[in-house]
């Protein structure tokens, strides 16, 4: 039931030399396949279907199996996402203060649902799986910016950039632990 | 370094940290607080202390467990005691320094609590207020005191006491210490940690791994994440001690993508571990090697099952496999294996430490110990509060977590697959572990959420079965279809297109669900629903007969509200 119409994209020329360079500290090693994912996600901003060829060459695992993994992990992306990732907490608490009309509004403002990517390629719209700060519960982020306590009429105001977020804390971008001065206060 | 010595050293450091000379300004800085607008009121502190041209020390530290009053600054001034205060904006935590440090007013007003013994200015102390009298902090113990990322804190707060004493130990007696102790697994399985450990120590292979479970997925619970942000050490001590007691020379943490920050946290104490010889090679001196690796996950709740978290290790789709085999005997790498949550191995070295009678004389004859409940939803001061079992859980939702019993509809019982159960009999129950057994519920992973009466009953299940369903692994199909089938049918109810049949239906299908599954994941998948068409049948029937939400949030579908 998810929606999602991935907008066609070639695959860049230098694709495979990039790749092979990004994965040289995992080569070898197959436990490695979600790390590697994630740094090949890191500079494409999704996991090109072309890429997995050559991680399946470089780590040693089947094609197949790269791209059941490709498919399993939440915060990896196996189509072009949006310029920007909006993510709504679909935990408990926030499902129940709120999620759902939020939800509703952003299917009014950018006709998106879960795993949506607006028909412009600007916004696409994921569930977070509850980063348990439920204390500020309803949870939204746009990228890297975090909006807590939200309350469905902000959601136009936040899409506009009218309100002010919380920079940092920059996760679920399915990208390798980011260096602590980016995270820390 | 010998112990001694590194202790004695930061024993002085702490001394003069807890004694300065300067005003000290302590930002509270967990994911709560950072949310909560942490880094401006560091800014706004550090700007009032440059426009009174005061030298003072500002310092971080983890989540004390008090989200509601976030963001938290502890200010101390020279010869006087740590005051904490909260909630702040940036333009009052501005105001508050230039009180406090300029002018030496203590601001009364704005004050939780003192770290002293005896009121100051008025100001009760910590252990007296009504958030902590009733606590009793072992995993938190330093949480929210202790700067995080400063490893002379922790030693100066008896850190490594608890590994020291188990390296003179035989890994044997280690086990048997964790046996008699009664501590149980704190993920939400409750089982013994010390039986676990036996079961790994027995088993015949070269070469053990301990792994600490880290994937802390369940919503409304974030008792690993306050100790993995605000004492990272006194988790990796009992990781160790889990290591040695288990002849395990490798382990793993693997911690959520979700937690970025308690991820950099641990990866720092890491690093401050093996420049003291605490973790590497030949650890205090002994002949005791081992290697912690930290691994980031990539948002899988599955990733929590332990199975499931062993096949993500290992580089595969988190997808649990059939026990028995157990971990145990083969786990990682189909080697003999121990996975523990955060908490269970945070409270490990003080039961070294202080001995094994200490701990189980906590808590309650069948419960031993203490536990972290964190409380969240329809309450006015959502919080995580360590408390020993025994305590109602009355006095932990309308007393510490202070919800309005007017409003306070249902409680759901730790993580999305829970019971979900009224509020008023929630309220006649004890914390413990058998105790809840015995009323047919479960802490869980101690995680409470509270629903107010705004909460439609069946539309929250609809989206508690749509995570299941879009979490579930799909490698067994009672699972997969299960929470399929309880997906599609709740979303016909919430559309107001329910069947009176609907509601057998979905009792009906349980018992499959629950004893088909392989995994906890599907196992338990049945029960929100099950709990709430017992609890709440009337709701889910004016959907189905009257075709509306009584609550206003389910969007019925057109065709519906024709009717």
């Amino acid at each position: 039931m998810r929606e999602s119409q991935p907008p066609r994209r070639a695959a860049p020329a230098d694709l495979e030399e990039r790749v092979r360079r990004l994965l040289a500290p995992f080569r070898g090693d197959r436990t490695m396949t979600v790390d590697a994912l994630k740094v090949i996600q890191q500079a494409y901003g999704y996991v090109p279907p072309e890429s997995l060829r050559v991680v399946a060459e470089e780590l040693g695992v089947s094609e197949n199996t790269l791209d059941g993994i490709l498919h399993f992990y939440e915060f990896l992306f196996p189509h072009p996402v949006g310029e920007k990732i909006i993510r709504v907490c679909s935990g408990t608490v926030c499902q129940a203060l709120g999620t759902p009309a939020i939800l509703r509004r952003l299917r009014e403002r950018l006709g998106i649902g879960w795993h949506g990517t607006t028909s412009d390629g600007r916004y696409t719209l994921v569930p977070l799986p509850c980063y348990n700060t439920c204390a500020y519960a309803p949870i939204l982020q746009v990228d890297t910016l975090t909006f807590v306590r939200v309350t469905p009429d902000q959601v136009e105001a936040i899409l506009e950039g009218r309100v002010e977020g919380v920079e940092g804390l920059p996760c679920g971008d399915g990208m390798p632990t980011p260096p602590r001065e980016e995270v820390d206060l | 370094m010998s112990l001694e010595v590194l202790v004695a050293e930061a024993r002085s450091r702490w001394e003069r940290k807890v004694n300065p000379d300067r005003p000290r300004v302590i930002i509270s800085a967990g994911s709560c607080g950072i949310f909560a607008g942490a880094r401006k009121v560091k800014a706004a502190v550090i700007d009032a202390l440059k426009g009174l041209h005061v030298d003072a020390s500002v310092e971080k530290t983890g989540c004390v467990g008090l989200c509601w009053a976030e963001p938290m600054v502890d200010i101390q001034l020279p010869g006087r005691p740590r005051v904490a205060y909260g909630p702040l904006t940036p333009a009052e935590a501005a105001r508050l320094v230039e009180d406090v440090v300029g002018r030496g007013d203590p601001r009364v007003d704005k004050a939780l609590y003192v770290y002293a013994d005896a009121p100051y200015e008025g100001i009760p102390p910590r252990e007296k207020t009504d958030w902590f009298k009733l606590q009793y902090r072992i995993t938190q113990r330093n949480v929210g005191i202790i700067d995080p990322e400063d490893l002379d804190d922790y030693l100066a707060s008896g850190g490594y006491e608890g590994l020291a004493r188990a390296l003179t130990m035989t890994p044997a007696e280690v086990v048997e210490a964790v046996k008699k102790s009664g501590l149980r697994g704190c993920g939400g399985a409750a089982f013994p940690t010390g039986l676990k450990w036996e079961f790994c120590l027995r088993a015949r292979g070269d070469e053990k791994y301990i792994i600490c479970n880290a994937d802390e997925g369940n919503p409304g619970t974030w008792k690993d994440r306050l100790i993995m942000e605000g004492d990272p050490f006194q988790l990796i001590e009992g990781i160790t001690i889990a290591a040695y007691a288990n002849g395990a020379s490798r382990g793993f943490i693997y911690i959520r993508d979700e937690y970025p920050l308690a991820s950099s946290r641990v990866r720092t104490a890491v690093e401050k571990l093996r420049a003291r010889g605490l973790l590497g090679d030949k650890i205090l001196g002994s002949g005791f090697s081992f290697e912690l690796i930290i691994r980031d996950g990539a948002g899988s709740y599955l990733c929590g099952e332990e199975m499931g978290l062993i096949s993500s290790l290992e580089g595969d789709r988190a997808m649990p496999r059939s026990r028995p085999p157990f971990p145990a005997t083969n786990g990682l790498f189909y080697k003999p294996t121990v996975v523990n949550n955060v908490e269970t191995l945070a409270n490990v070295p003080q039961i070294i430490a202080r001995g094994w009678e200490w701990y189980a004389g906590l808590g309650t004859e069948r419960s031993k110990g203490v536990r972290t409940i964190t409380v969240s939803g329809a309450v006015r001061r959502p919080g995580g509060f360590e408390l020993p079992f025994g305590i109602p859980l009355k006095t932990v939702i309308y007393d510490l977590a202070q919800a309005d019993p007017a409003d306070l509809k249902a409680v759901q019982m730790g993580g999305p697959a829970s019971n979900i159960l009224p509020a008023d009999f929630v309220a006649t129950l004890p914390l413990g572990l058998d105790e809840l057994r015995d009323a047919g519920t479960t802490i869980g992973s101690g995680g409470l959420v509270m629903l107010g009466q705004q909460t439609c009953i069946p539309n929250l299940v609809l989206q508690l079965m749509e995570f299941l369903r879009d979490e579930s692994c799909g490698k067994c199909f009672p699972c997969q279809m299960g929470t399929r089938a309880y997906y599609n049918t709740l979303y016909r109810i919430c559309r107001g297109e329910g069947r009176p049949e609907d509601l057998d239906f979905m009792l009906d299908i349980a018992p499959a669900v629950q004893f088909g599954s392989l995994c906890g994941h599907g196992q338990v998948a049945h029960v929100p629903v099950v709990d709430t068409i017992t609890h709440f049948r009337h709701e889910y029937e004016v959907h189905i007969r009257e075709r509306r939400c009584p609550q206003g949030v389910c969007e019925l579908s057109p065709v519906a509200t024709a009717v």
